[in-house]
């Protein structure tokens, strides 16, 4: 008996030296500047490695491209990312396990409401701002759209979500390719007026994915801490505290998700990765 | 300066700084204060600057950890190593920091130093101020998570190089401004300072006594108030040394110039003084006594004893008092003369009390000894006086009490004088005889200067009791002031007096016994007066009534015997009855004043009116004689004024009568000025003119200018007078001013004070509105054409109307038609059957809330009066004025509806002759108008009645057939002397000639009525006159109405 307990005793804690010893990143896709990306997330990995036992670190990257590199590579073990649904990715093989809650989310193309252009076809030829090659609702999305009205534009990439949008603001570019539910907390908070030319279908938020290398136990564990987060009264605190920063609106958290439910993602990469021959 | 060697050994700080001159003690203070002053602010400072130093330091590391942390979070959380060591370099290269480091959570180390920083600060500087390099670490948190720990040091040593930097620059500032403020000092002290050497030098001028000359001012203010002070000193001892000097000139002057001997010795009695006198008295000079004892100059002796008596002045100088010589002392002069004296001696002292001498005054009793001896024979004189008079005479202190008495006084009273001395009068006063309790006041009064008289009754020692005369006077006995009374028996006077009050007595009573029979007298005297007046007055009226019988008989002989010789005779009658008649009528007047029962009225009235009316008086008579008549009337003057319209009408007849007789050829003028409230009324004639005597005469009653006047002119030589007396009653006179064969002038002065008019409520009719509509009238009135008139006025207002021809058929239609069938009665005065003031009184009876309005065709008060007092409620005069007549109505009428309220103005009742804006014309008084066509003022008719000649025409016809028998009337009545038949007549036509504006009948008919009224001898003349006139109305009417039927069907062509 004496020796069933050592055991087990010791299965804990060598399994504890080991967990302890892994550190699994976390990418998140640049959609804000990295110290806002970091404010933000990492009160929720802290709490998520505390629930899961799992330890997880921020990985950032200067911007969307060298993340979705970086990412293409493999180089991190969970990503919150839809880049996860380029063709050239799909070498990577990340697993969709989850993502943020709340509704689905659109492409726009947006002016700012002073402005003159009131329509796409009043685009053809001129500047419009995109977070960068690889933003799905910042650019696929707008840019399918654009394919398929026969517009067309010269792309300018501003690195991230509101770096294209400071772009805009500041009048340096007539129009952008925006995620809706990022313009209008960037808008809320700049106090900036703007108006949408284009808004696509909706789209679900961006998944939180697993690297095929990560343990099923690991992952699962990293998945039920993020979704279990908003239910519990210290988690929704992190939340409500992090969301604050940006000036998120509820829902906060996270919920279930499948790859399944990205179809319609993967399909725009299709058509736009397709078109530029990329 | 010969000062002693100074001992260095007892050098103390006080002792050394008594030793120092005032610019060394300047110079040494200020130094002393202007060093610790620029220590103190060089520590103040430096400190202060190193404070904001650090506190400049400590805020700059603050604010650039802050900023390095914003800076290096983004690469810190990518992980970009390169950009934060880079920006580390950057930082350190250009800001005061001196070395930051950072290490990450994996250990990761960066770090940039600036190694270029040399300190020029020394290093007790350094630890003097404080300022050091300080640092600080911050951990780099992000989301919760620990990204590593920056490290920041901050350098001092460009803060410690600025504060060494200032330091040093405020203290080279500060010993230059020590430099600079010690030079200012020795340089203003050392010229300040030299005016100081010259009041010194002047102070030792002025010790050695010179006291001339002043020092110029020079210097700062303070050194130039300081000599201006040593000069005003300098004055100040001169002057007191003046004064000093004077003061022993005057003493000097004062001692030789008194009366008295006064010798001065010192403390042994040795003279030292002696003025004029003392040498005198004593034989000796003050040279020869100078230094010599006292007591070998003064030398006395004891009056009765011959012996040697003390000189005082060794006890005055021994006993420190002043000391009194015994009297019946002989001063012995050197040459033996022998002098009464008295005298006294004085210590002298010294300011310390010390004595030093004596003064020694004495003077000559001889001439007092004189004078009292003198004295007494004055007295012996005067009691010789005093008990010699015959006069009793008493002295008397301010309380009364006798102080002494005369033998005349003891006398007197067969009393010695003891029993007078210290008693006061009423001792010797009789009992229940005086008034004793007024004595002290009398005693008071004489005592006071004022001389007092009264009369006393004393009672001898025999009892027997006598009055007598007392005069009290202040005067002065032995040195006191008291009252001296003399007092003399009047029981003679007393007795004489007694006799003659008897004799007065009884002449009064014989005085009053005449006195009552002189007042039976004169009362009788005046009554027989009265009982003249009122023979005169009835007499009078007595003479007049057969007189008018007499006019009246001549008048129709002469109107019968025109042609024939016996009409001059008629004519001569006519104008000698008419002459006995303005006799007659004038000693009436005269009679009135004379019995004192002439009243004067004082009411409102028209000047202008009164003024016509006299002015028509004369106007025919002037115009007869072939005599210019013109009167002028001042436009200013007032409309309205206060006074008795009749009487004034009256004294301007007579004046104007008077000028028109006395006026051969030329002119007569009336002249009417106002001057304040007084108007003057001149009268202008180029007659006959007077002598001064006659002047003078003029006013007497029964006088005229001489017996030949009334032999050439007629009169009785009342008028001027009852003229005269009747502008006094009025408060005016009459004044002539006038030359024999120059013609004359009198100037009636009347006070007459402007006044407003009668206040009558007048409506006017605005566009033709009609303002009596639906009110019922009854009018009476007799004559055809003013019922006419005021029908169609009535009418034309709105008003219904029932005419009624006298009182008597007015009274028929009231009760033919009911009390309330109207609304108010339109009341002619003189109508015939039954008059107007009847016919009110009876509806006054039946109907008394009945308004009845009087219709007249005069404004006299009197009038007015008796249609008030025979109940009606107003009266109008005629020729009616449209709106009075319409306000009257409304007024009082009792209306069945609404009646428009009448508008409350101010306007005169009647104007027949307006004053103001034009000379009144002369040619209304010439008569012209009264002869032939152009009576009637045509073109005025029509604008009366505008658009209506046909109502004109009917107007002129009814006249032309009612008044045709008129004239005859006229004629008939002044034939038969029936005055009041003549009145009613021209009373009537009076108001017909208004109606038809035919100014002159309506002038002539007013003249025609007063006189009939008054019994007047013109009454029968101007009936004549004015029935010829209403016979040339009517030949002018009837050519009227004859023209005006040809020319109305031709222009209905």
């Amino acid at each position: 008996m004496m020796h069933r307990i050592l055991a087990v005793a010791l299965c804990f804690f060598l399994a504890g030296v080991t967990q302890a010893e892994t550190t699994y990143s976390f990418g998140v896709l640049p959609q804000r500047s990295a110290v806002l990306t970091a404010q933000y997330w990492n009160p929720i990995l802290n709490y998520a490695s505390g629930k899961s036992g799992v330890r997880l670190e921020l990985g950032i990257r200067k911007s969307a491209e060298e993340f979705s590199e970086a990412e293409g590579r493999g180089e991190f073990d969970f990503v919150h990312s839809n880049h996860v649904f380029i063709p050239d990715h799909a070498a990577a093989a990340y697993r969709v396990i989850g993502r943020a809650a709340g509704v689905p989310i659109h492409g726009q193309i947006v002016v700012p409401e002073a402005s003159a252009v009131k329509s796409l076809r009043e685009l053809e030829g001129r500047e419009v701002g995109f977070p960068s090659k690889n933003a799905f609702v910042g650019y696929a999305a707008p840019m399918s759209a654009l394919i398929q009205a026969g517009v067309s534009v010269t792309p300018v990439f501003g690195s991230n979500q509101e770096g294209v949008m400071a772009q805009l603001r500041s009048g340096a570019i007539p129009a952008a390719g925006v995620n809706s539910r990022v313009m209008k907390e960037y808008a809320a908070r700049e106090n900036f007026r703007y108006r949408a030319l284009w808004t696509s279908e909706p789209y679900l938020d961006l998944p939180v994915a697993v690297h095929p290398r990560v343990p099923v136990p690991v992952a699962q564990a990293v998945r039920d801490a993020l979704v279990s987060m908003a239910a519990d009264p210290e988690g929704l605190k992190i939340l409500k505290a992090s969301a604050a920063g940006i000036k998120q609106q509820t829902p906060w958290g996270f919920v279930p998700a499948l790859d399944a439910e990205y179809r319609n993602q993967r399909e725009v990469y299709r058509i736009v990765w397709k078109k530029e021959g990329r | 300066m010969g000062a002693a060697p100074f001992d260095w050994r007892t050098l103390t700080p006080s002792r050394l700084w008594a030793r120092l001159s005032l610019t060394v003690r300047v110079m040494l203070g200020a130094s002393l204060a202007l060093v610790f002053a620029s220590v103190l602010l060089l520590v103040v400072s430096t400190r202060q600057g190193a404070e904001y130093s650090r506190a400049q330091i400590d805020e700059h590391l603050a604010s650039e950890i802050d900023s390095l942390e914003r800076a290096i979070g983004e690469w810190a959380v990518i992980g970009d190593f390169a950009n934060i060591e880079q920006f580390f370099r950057q930082r350190v290269g250009q800001t005061d920091i001196r070395a930051i480091s950072w290490m990450n959570a994996t250990g990761h180390f960066l770090e940039a130093v600036d190694k270029d920083e040399v300190r020029r600060a020394p290093g007790w500087f350094v630890r003097w101020t404080g300022v050091l390099s300080p640092g600080v670490s911050r951990t780099l948190s992000i989301g919760g998570r620990n990204y590593g720990q920056i490290t920041i040091e901050m350098t001092a040593t460009p803060a410690q190089n600025r504060l060494w930097d200032g330091f040093l620059n405020h203290l080279a500032i500060l010993a230059l401004a020590l430099a600079l403020s010690l030079s200012v000092i020795l340089f203003v002290l050392n010229r300040g300072l030299r005016p100081l050497s010259v009041l010194t030098r002047r102070a030792d001028e002025l010790a050695g006594g010179d006291y001339s000359g002043h020092i110029q001012r020079q210097g700062s203010p303070e050194l130039a108030g300081l000599i201006d002070a040593f000069n005003h000193m300098t004055t100040g001892i001169a002057e007191a040394q003046g004064a000093l000097r004077d003061e022993a000139e005057r003493l000097s002057v004062t001692l030789s110039s008194i009366g008295d001997g006064v010798i001065a010795t010192d403390v042994d009695g040795s003279v030292e003084f002696m003025n004029p006198v003392a040498e005198a008295m004593t034989g000796w000079t003050i040279n020869e006594a100078r230094g010599r004892s006292v007591l070998q100059v003064f030398v006395i002796i004891d009056e009765a004893t011959r012996g040697e008596v003390d000189c005082p002045v060794g006890r005055a100088t021994r006993e420190g008092r002043v000391v009194g010589l015994a009297n019946h002392t002989l001063l012995i002069s050197r040459d033996g003369t022998e002098r009464p004296i008295a005298d006294s001696a004085a210590p002298i002292r010294h300011a310390d009390g010390v004595i030093h001498g004596a003064v020694l005054v004495f003077r000559d009793q001889g001439p007092e000894r004189r004078a009292a001896h003198n004295l007494r024979e004055s007295e012996a004189a005067y009691r010789g006086l005093f008990d010699g008079v015959s006069e009793a005479i008493y002295v008397q202190d301010a309380q009364g009490r006798f102080l002494d008495v005369n033998q005349a006084a003891e006398r007197m009273y067969g009393l010695p004088r003891s029993d007078f001395i210290g008693k006061s009068p009423e001792f010797i006063a009789a009992p229940g005889k005086n008034d004793l309790a007024s004595l002290p006041s009398i005693v008071a009064r004489a005592f006071a200067g004022e001389p007092q008289r009264f009369e006393f009754w004393g009672r001898r020692a025999s009892g027997e009791v006598f009055p007598k005369e007392v005069h009290l006077v202040r005067g002065r006995y032995r040195g006191q002031e008291v009252v001296i009374a003399s007092a003399a028996d009047i029981t003679e006077r007393k007795q004489a007096e007694a006799e003659l009050k008897q004799h007065r007595d009884h002449l009064e009573e014989l005085v009053h016994s005449r006195t009552a029979e002189l007042t039976v007298a004169r009362n009788e005297a005046e009554r027989l007066a009265r009982a003249k007046s009122e023979f005169l007055a009835n007499m009078s009226h007595e003479l007049r009534t057969p007189l008018n019988g007499v006019l009246g008989m001549a008048r129709i002989g002469a109107r019968d015997n025109v042609g024939r010789a016996s009409h001059e005779t008629f004519v001569r009658i006519l104008d000698s009855s008419a002459h006995l008649l303005g006799v007659i009528n004038d000693i009436l007047d005269f009679s009135k004043i004379d019995a004192d029962k002439l009243s004067i009225e004082n009411r409102p009235f028209a000047l202008a009116g009164a003024i016509g009316n006299a002015s028509s008086f004369v106007a025919g008579t002037a115009q007869q004689k072939g005599i210019r008549f013109e009167a002028t009337v001042t436009p200013s003057l007032p409309e309205w004024v206060t006074g008795d319209s009749q009487r004034l009408q009256q004294i301007l007849v007579n004046l104007l009568s008077n000028a028109v007789k006395f006026t051969e050829r030329g002119e007569v003028r009336l002249r009417v000025a106002g001057d304040g409230e007084d108007i003057y009324f001149k009268v202008i004639d180029t007659g006959i003119g007077m002598t001064e005597e006659q002047v003078a005469r003029l006013f007497q009653p029964f006088e005229q200018a001489d017996s030949s006047t009334t032999r050439k002119y007629g009169g009785t030589g009342l008028g001027l007078a009852i003229s005269q007396n009747l502008a006094r009653l009025m408060g005016g006179e009459i004044t002539v001013d006038c030359a024999p064969g120059g013609g004359s002038s009198f100037t009636l002065r009347l006070p007459l004070p402007a006044t407003a008019p009668d206040l009558v409520v007048r409506t006017e009719s605005v566009g033709g509105e009609r303002r009596l509509a639906g009110l019922r009238l009854l009018a009476a009135e007799d004559v055809e054409v003013n019922r006419l008139i005021l029908e169609d006025l009535l009418i034309h207002e709105g008003a219904h109307v029932i005419f009624a021809e006298d009182g008597q058929q007015a009274l028929d239609r009231l009760e033919e038609a009911g009390v309330s069938a109207f609304d108010a009665v339109l009341m002619d005065v003189q109508m015939p059957v039954m008059n107007g003031l009847d016919a009110a009184r009876r509806l006054r009876e039946i109907a008394p809330a009945l308004p009845v309005i009087g219709l007249t065709a005069h404004a006299f008060a009197e009038e007015r009066e008796k249609c008030l007092a025979a109940g009606m409620v107003e009266h109008v005069t005629k020729p009616i004025d449209v709106d009075l007549l319409v306000a009257a109505i409304l007024r009082h009428a009792r209306p069945n509806g609404p009646i428009p309220s009448p508008t409350l103005q101010s306007q005169t009742s009647h104007a027949t002759f307006p004053l103001k804006g034009r000379e009144s014309s002369s040619s209304s008084f010439k008569g012209e108008v009264r002869r032939g066509m152009g009576l009637v003022d045509w073109s005025g008719l029509r604008a009366r009645y505008p658009g209506r000649q046909a109502f004109v025409t009917k107007l002129a016809t009814i006249a032309l057939s009612s008044e045709q028998e008129t004239p005859a009337k006229l004629r008939a009545a002044a034939a038969q002397q029936d005055l009041v038949a003549l009145a009613f007549i021209a009373h009537s036509l009076k108001g017909v000639g208004g109606n038809l504006m035919a100014q002159g009948v309506q002038e002539l008919a007013a003249r025609a009525e007063s006189s009939a009224r008054q019994c007047e001898p013109p009454a029968a003349m101007l009936a004549a006159e004015l029935a010829d006139q209403v016979e040339a109305l009517l030949a002018e009417l009837a050519a009227f109405v004859r023209e005006d039927g040809v020319q109305r069907p031709a222009s209905a062509q």
